[in-house]
């Protein structure tokens, strides 16, 4: 086994990556596999970490949380792709833990009081959040989803893509625009963010939606949003009108480092798979790892998401109490990045050394590859990325 | 009612390992709580979830490093814990009767009804600290129990006991008593995130020997480790293969090459 115990964790996170452990012990590559290739919601899984309270992590105690923060979730998250779950089995579960951080900072006292117990209990999900939309991807303060206020209810109406987990969700969180991109000053403004309860907006026929068929992440489902006159009470609508994007940008940064977490864990995973591998399989008399060409790809990946991880690690342990919001988006766009791009890297070179079997469903990492691929494209493209860097770190002009 | 659970850490190794004198390098060890003791947790926290018992105690004797393991008994639903370690303890070996030593000063310091341990560490395997404390403070015991009732109000815990061949004992065993937990008691849980985060609140009391009013030679060990080594494996497995008559002839052919029956 390579030891992936490298970073000093509190008592606190070391009882997380132990519990989470435990729990991953229980699901092992077998299943995942299966859930990659039926492409089905791993629900036992998301229900086990339902039970245990986890989706209640940063939810405040006071609320029935766990008032953890940003270093413990990184512990769980990481754990939970390293087990052999990968990328996909975090992101199984990453909107329930994420989607109701607004509502805690943003939400009124009647919506926190009515949904939070209950999300912590692992009894309501929030699992999905809609901001991409067929014209704006990248380009988020573009989206035309418009919801307009009428009488004491939000009239919605637009489309969304890409939208993740909403089968497995009782609310989305939507963002729409409250007021035309033209009509504000800064395309920021004019964004609102609301709860949408999804059993509702099927019965109302104001919401369709459409699996998008798609080849990585195969057991966590996408879906098209059509939204026709839907009908949101205003009350619903999470923190000020126009200051949706304000809001989603606040924890945006902790969030990101989860991700890079989910990449770290992924990286390990393919790392562990391509050592294992290369110490059994023998060819001309010897095993493959002892050739420097199947060696040092490994060593180098290794290295890579060794260094991501500490990136992320210290990162985390600071972004809850570093009020320097700047500090803590450069750190984890950086760690993003880089755990993105080492985790390709682990899992491209898990796949060679695998040779032929590098493709066979039997052995994991192929399915590790298609992760490693989608974790530079999303929550935003690698390039997004270096666009914040560039701009927002070395000072350069805005590019786009 | 109080119940005190013995809980262990236990080191694991993987398939390589080296050994360096008399133990197995640090560096190839893992550690984790003993797996029957993470019975014997579940059962004193289901006494207390079903008011049976008023508190549940944790101890273990181990170093500060097994504190980890020990908040994992907490996160599950222990009340507190003691941890018993001293650095006269780090030096030799600590055999059985030198445990039973330090955990008799802790049941006379708690005086609890009853007492959960496992039927043995993963590590050791000596199986025997559970009974040999029983033997000790005089308590009633029961061995490798799978099933398990207390009627605290009666003074007695009925039991079932695994015996040699999947034969089952019923027994009544008067309180106070220790009872060694087999595997498949219970359920254990998983912690939970809740679970976890109120461990850090609960006391893990660190004692040393002489708060246990106890000196090193009273748990100076009877016992030297005087060498480790990996036994060689003396002959090869065949795997019989074929059907029933087949494999009963290959079998009978082995059996006599072996001068059985001869
Ligand atoms: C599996 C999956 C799940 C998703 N889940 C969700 C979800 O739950 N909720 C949600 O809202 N969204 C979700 N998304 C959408 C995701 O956030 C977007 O796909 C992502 O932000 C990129 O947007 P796009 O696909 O429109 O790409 P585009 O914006 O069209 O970009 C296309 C290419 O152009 C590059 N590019 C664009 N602009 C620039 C520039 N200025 N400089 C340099 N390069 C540029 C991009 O980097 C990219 O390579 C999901 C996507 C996927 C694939």
């Amino acid at each position: 086994m390579v030891e992936r115990d490298t970073v000093n964790l509190t008592d606190q996170q070391q009882l997380v990556r132990d519990a989470i452990r435990d729990i991953c012990a229980d699901f092992d590559a077998a299943y995942w596999r299966e859930k990659d290739a039926q492409g089905e919601y791993p629900q036992e899984f998301v229900d086990a970490l339902a039970d245990g309270g986890w989706f209640g992590a940063l939810l405040p105690e006071e609320h029935g949380g766990a008032g953890m923060g940003t270093d413990e979730v990184v512990v769980m998250l990481e754990e939970i792709a390293a087990s052999g779950g990968g990328f996909s089995a975090a992101q199984a579960v990453h909107g329930a833990i994420y989607n109701s951080v607004p509502l805690v900072k943003y939400g009124s006292e009647e919506l926190k009081a009515d949904l939070l117990p209950e999300v912590a209990r692992g009894e309501t999900s929030i699992q999905a959040f809609g901001l991409t939309e067929p014209n704006a991807g990248s380009d988020s303060t573009s989206i035309q989803t418009s919801a307009e206020l009428d009488g004491d209810e939000y009239v919605v109406n637009g489309q969304k893509i890409w939208i993740s987990r909403v089968d497995a969700s009782d609310y989305l969180v939507l963002m729409a625009r409250t007021t035309p991109r033209e009509e504000v000053e800064k395309r920021t403004r004019g964004l609102s963010m609301l709860l949408v309860d999804l059993e509702d907006a099927y019965e109302q026929g104001g919401l369709e939606i459409e699996k998008i068929d798609k080849t990585a992440s195969n057991f966590v489902h996408s879906y098209e949003l059509f939204f026709e006159d839907l009908r949101v009470p205003a009350e619903n609508l999470i923190g000020e009108e126009g200051r949706g994007f304000y809001q989603m940008l606040d924890g945006l940064n902790e969030e990101r480092l989860a991700i890079a977490a989910e990449c770290v864990g992924l990286g390990e995973a393919a790392i562990e798979a391509g050592v294992s591998y290369a110490n059994d399989r023998e060819v001309f008399g010897g095993p493959i790892g002892a050739n420097q060409a199947i060696q040092h790809p490994l060593a180098e990946a290794h290295a890579h998401v060794q260094a991501a991880k500490g990136m992320v690690y210290g990162a985390a342990s600071d972004a809850d109490d570093d009020a320097d919001a700047k500090a803590v988006g450069a750190r984890a766009n950086m760690a993003k990045y880089l755990a993105a791009e080492a985790a390709f890297d682990a899992a491209d070179a898990a796949v060679q050394t695998h040779g032929g079997f590098g493709v066979a469903r039997e052995y994991d990492v192929e399915r590790y590859f298609r992760e490693a691929r989608l974790t530079r494209l999303v929550p935003i493209t690698q390039q997004l990325a270096l666009n914040y860097i560039g701009e927002n770190v070395l000072g350069l002009p805005r590019s786009y | 009612m109080k119940v005190l659970v013995t809980v262990k850490e236990v080191a694991e190794v993987g398939d390589d390992f080296a050994i360096e004198g008399t133990g197995i390098a640090e560096s190839d060890l893992e550690y984790d709580l003993n797996e029957w003791d993470d019975y014997a947790v579940e059962a004193g926290v289901q006494l207390a979830e079903a008011d049976v018992a008023d508190e549940v105690v944790a101890v273990t004797i181990g170093p500060e490093r097994s504190e980890e393991t020990i908040r994992m008994a907490l996160a599950k639903g222990a009340d507190r814990a003691v941890r018993v370690w001293d650095d006269a303890l780090t030096e030799e070996f600590l055999d059985v009767a030198g445990k039973v030593s330090l955990l008799e000063a802790v049941v006379a310091e708690e005086e609890p009804d009853l007492v959960l341990s496992g039927v043995q560490a993963a590590d050791d395997s000596f199986g025997a600290t559970g009974v040999a404390l029983a033997d000790r403070i005089g308590f009633e015991h029961a061995a490798v129990v799978n099933d398990l009732e207390v009627a605290a109000d009666a003074g007695v815990a009925n039991v079932h006991r695994e015996l040699e061949g999947g034969v089952e004992e019923l027994t009544e065993v008067d309180l106070p008593a220790v009872l060694t937990v087999q595997t498949g008691l219970n359920e254990p849980r998983y912690a939970s995130l809740r679970g976890i985060r109120q461990a850090q609140r609960k006391e893990i009391a660190a004692k040393e020997l002489s708060d246990l009013g106890l000196s090193a030679e009273e748990v100076a060990s009877a016992l030297t480790l005087t060498e480790m080594y990996e036994p060689e494996s003396e002959s090869d497995a065949e795997m019989i293969e074929g059907d029933a008559g087949e494999a009963a002839g290959r079998l009978a052919e082995v059996l006599r090459e072996k001068g059985v029956g001869a």
